[in-house]
């Protein structure tokens, strides 16, 4: 149990919603959510395909531990195939949306088709429908939960969105659930748009079961007590690493060009916490995902004198402010230090459902772009796209949110704008995806991890911080990051969040958890051989879909660019040591395509 | 004498209340190393940290080899993940 052991299948072409059992073996095997998701995309479908054509699927899925009663129970995710990085994309989101869809009875929504119209899906337990949407369509992601919301007057029922940026295609779009998380990365919120799906509106009381329910209920009391290490990210959220990245070098400030930023203690939780010249502060107060007991997110408003939106008394009200991935991204990476200018171009990519980090990112090239003259006013509209410039950083934000003027060029990601341009080797990303907010020089394992992601550049996806922090020599990183990164793999398709691993858990409380709401046995050996096999099951996914070895790099600049301060000072990353022992330890060829004896061992064959 | 201390990361929750910038003025005497130093702020026993002098990063081991002067630039950072 903890497996509600059903899917359902919402073909869009046909209209039609069909509740299926859910096949067990893979839930065995893959466990759920990252894994499991993966595993149905891949059996269902050709990973060659289009990733904004009908042919790719869109799987929203829940873990067993989604809804239940563990700390951090409320993760769910997006498993399709990423138009910004052509490869597969699994984004994790938390708040309320994924518990409530597993309680409404499901481990899987698999979405197929296209609608020939908009629509949106409204489930209530086992009432599926398929509904018209042109009254949302068009709507931004704040407009349509309101609109729904108030269109089925039930506060308890939880919607996840795409704004306008989905609806056009925005190769970062993200999806947005309950106002201000989100299915961020890679442009599954286009793969949405794509298919004129508007919203999934749910609501479930159906409960979950846990296989041992004494035994669950034991374990969780006892590992919330371990989790004694909170208060720091209760307070100061994840915007509490800038000033940690800053100091030792591995702050990514004006796209790359730099590793420290100057303006940082404009942006740090001291800045967000502290009234500024007219008494207004920045952070209102914390938030916390369904069932969390750290509460990490932060709840913001904006100077209501600000320039950005002194005119528009709409964003003079609370919501998800800065954490540390757009802050680094819509601040250091702009070289702009103006933390309402950021927080309003936050809030923007939670209206209109877009990913901050390549947002930032993309921005972060065209100012470079500026810079060097390979852009001009005349291709941006009027724009003084300069690093520093809040302006700019509001004016374009605006533009691509909406998919106008050179906003377009921005809602393209940075490698295809860079490429445009004739100037590819500007964009600071790994297979399509922007960096998060960790320099690859400074922090050596990160450049392997970021290298090696399946889903492009990503901060969450391996663990080498302590290592990073400890030494820039490359000495055993890339086991580091290979074990890591298989046990992320499992911890993501469980339902639970990465950040209790932050605040005393270990492996072995998400393992105990997973044991005592799951069917079976679960030791440390499955579990890492679990993350193992999904690891490999998305490699092979990118492999059918025509990645290979030449996408496991990075940026000319982090290469050969040595940083000029910090703990990597004169280093660049030394990707061509570690990845081959990366590829050895993980018992793929040179060529990094997973041995034979590789996918025997892991039932894979 | 005095030089200038900066606390970042979850190492804050540990210091004295009312300082959220983390930004310490601690005072020594001449000849005073690193280690004597760092005694004076109420860092956590059984948590790591790292220390960066002069942007240089010390291993603990130097520390009482290391000596200070008011214009040094020290750092102490608590190992975070994540974000």
């Amino acid at each position: 149990m903890s497996w509600q052991q059903q899917i359902l299948r919402v073909n869009l072409t046909t209209g039609s919603c069909n509740i299926e059992p859910l096949n067990m073996a893979w839930a065995n095997e893959y466990l759920g959510q990252r894994g499991l998701g993966t595993k149905y995309l891949l059996e269902e479908m050709d990973p060659a395909v289009d990733s904004l054509s009908a042919e790719n699927k869109l799987i929203f899925a829940t873990g067993p531990l989604t809804g239940t009663m563990a700390s951090t129970g409320g993760r769910w995710s997006v498993i399709t195939k990423g138009p910004l990085t052509d490869a597969i994309a699994c984004s994790n989101s938390g708040g309320k949306f994924g518990a409530e869809l597993k309680l409404a009875g499901y481990d899987l929504v698999i979405v197929e088709g296209k609608s020939e119209k908009p629509v949106y899906l409204h489930i209530e337990n086992d009432k599926v429908e398929l509904c018209d949407a042109s009254e949302v369509w068009g709507k931004t992601v704040w407009e349509t939960e309101g609109l729904l919301q108030k269109k089925y007057s039930d506060p308890l029922m939880r919607f996840a969105s795409i704004g306008q940026a989905g609806e056009d295609l925005c190769r970062y779009a993200c999806i947005v659930n309950d106002l201000h998380r989100a299915a961020g990365r890679s442009g599954v919120g286009a793969v949405m748009g794509s298919k004129n799906l508007k919203s999934i509106g749910v609501r479930g009381t159906v409960g979950v079961k846990s296989a041992k329910p004494e035994h669950f209920m034991k374990t969780v009391n006892a590992v919330n007590a371990r989790m004694n290490d909170r208060e720091g990210m209760s307070r100061d959220g994840t915007l509490d690493m800038i000033d940690v990245t800053n100091s030792i070098g591995s702050l990514p400030t004006r796209n790359n060009r730099q590793v420290r930023f100057e303006g940082t203690e404009k942006l740090n939780p001291n800045a967000m916490q502290t009234p500024n010249d007219n008494g207004h502060t920045n952070l209102i107060t914390n938030g916390a995902c369904f069932g969390c007991t750290i509460g990490c997110g932060r709840i913001c408003k904006i100077d209501p004198t600000h320039f950005s939106v002194k005119d528009k008394p709409q964003y003079h009200k609370a919501s998800g402010g800065l954490e540390y991935e757009s802050a680094y991204a819509l601040g250091a990476a702009c070289g702009v230090d103006d933390i309402d200018a950021a927080t309003y171009a936050g809030f923007l990519c939670n209206e209109y459902g877009m990913d901050p980090i390549s947002l930032g990112g993309s921005i972060a090239a065209a100012m470079e772009l500026f810079d060097i003259g390979a852009i001009t006013k005349k291709d941006t509209g009027g724009i003084k796209l300069e690093f520093g410039s809040a302006q700019a950083l509001v004016t374009i934000s605006e533009l691509t949110a909406r998919s106008e003027g050179f906003g377009k060029d921005i809602a393209m990601g940075s490698k295809r704008l860079t490429a445009k341009y004739g100037y590819p080797e500007l964009s600071m990303s790994v297979k399509g995806q922007e960096f998060a907010g960790y320099d690859g020089r400074s922090m050596q394992g990160m450049g392997l991890a970021y290298a090696t992601n399946n889903r492009g550049a990503c901060h969450m996806r391996a663990d080498p911080y302590e290592s990073d922090f400890d030494t820039t020599e490359i000495e055993g990183k890339a086991a580091i990051v290979k074990n890591s990164q298989d046990e992320i793999s499992f911890i993501d398709s469980s339902g639970l969040c990465l950040f209790p691993g932050g605040c005393g858990w270990t492996l072995s409380d998400y393992l105990e958890l997973v044991d005592g709401a799951c069917e079976g046995n679960w030791n440390m050996d499955r579990l890492k051989q679990t993350g193992e096999r999904i690891w490999n099951l998305e490699r092979q996914f990118n492999l059918l879909a025509g990645l290979s070895k030449a996408d496991d790099t990075l940026p000319k600049r982090i290469l050969e660019e040595p940083a000029e301060v910090g703990i990597g000072k004169g280093l660049v990353c030394r990707l061509g040591e570690m990845l081959p022992e990366y590829y050895e330890l993980r018992g793929w060829d040179e060529d990094g395509r997973p041995k034979a004896d590789t996918l025997a061992r892991l039932g894979l064959n | 004498m005095q030089v200038m201390v900066k606390v970042f990361g979850k190492l804050r929750h540990y210091m004295p209340a009312g300082n959220s910038a983390g930004i310490y003025h601690l005072s020594f005497d001449s000849g005073e190393t690193l280690e004597q130093l760092l005694k004076k702020l109420p860092l956590p026993e059984d948590k790591p940290y790292l220390v960066l002098h002069n942007d240089n990063k010390i291993d603990t081991a130097q520390f009482s080899s290391t000596a200070i002067s008011e214009s040094d630039d020290i750092i102490v950072l608590a190992p975070v993940k994540g974000g």
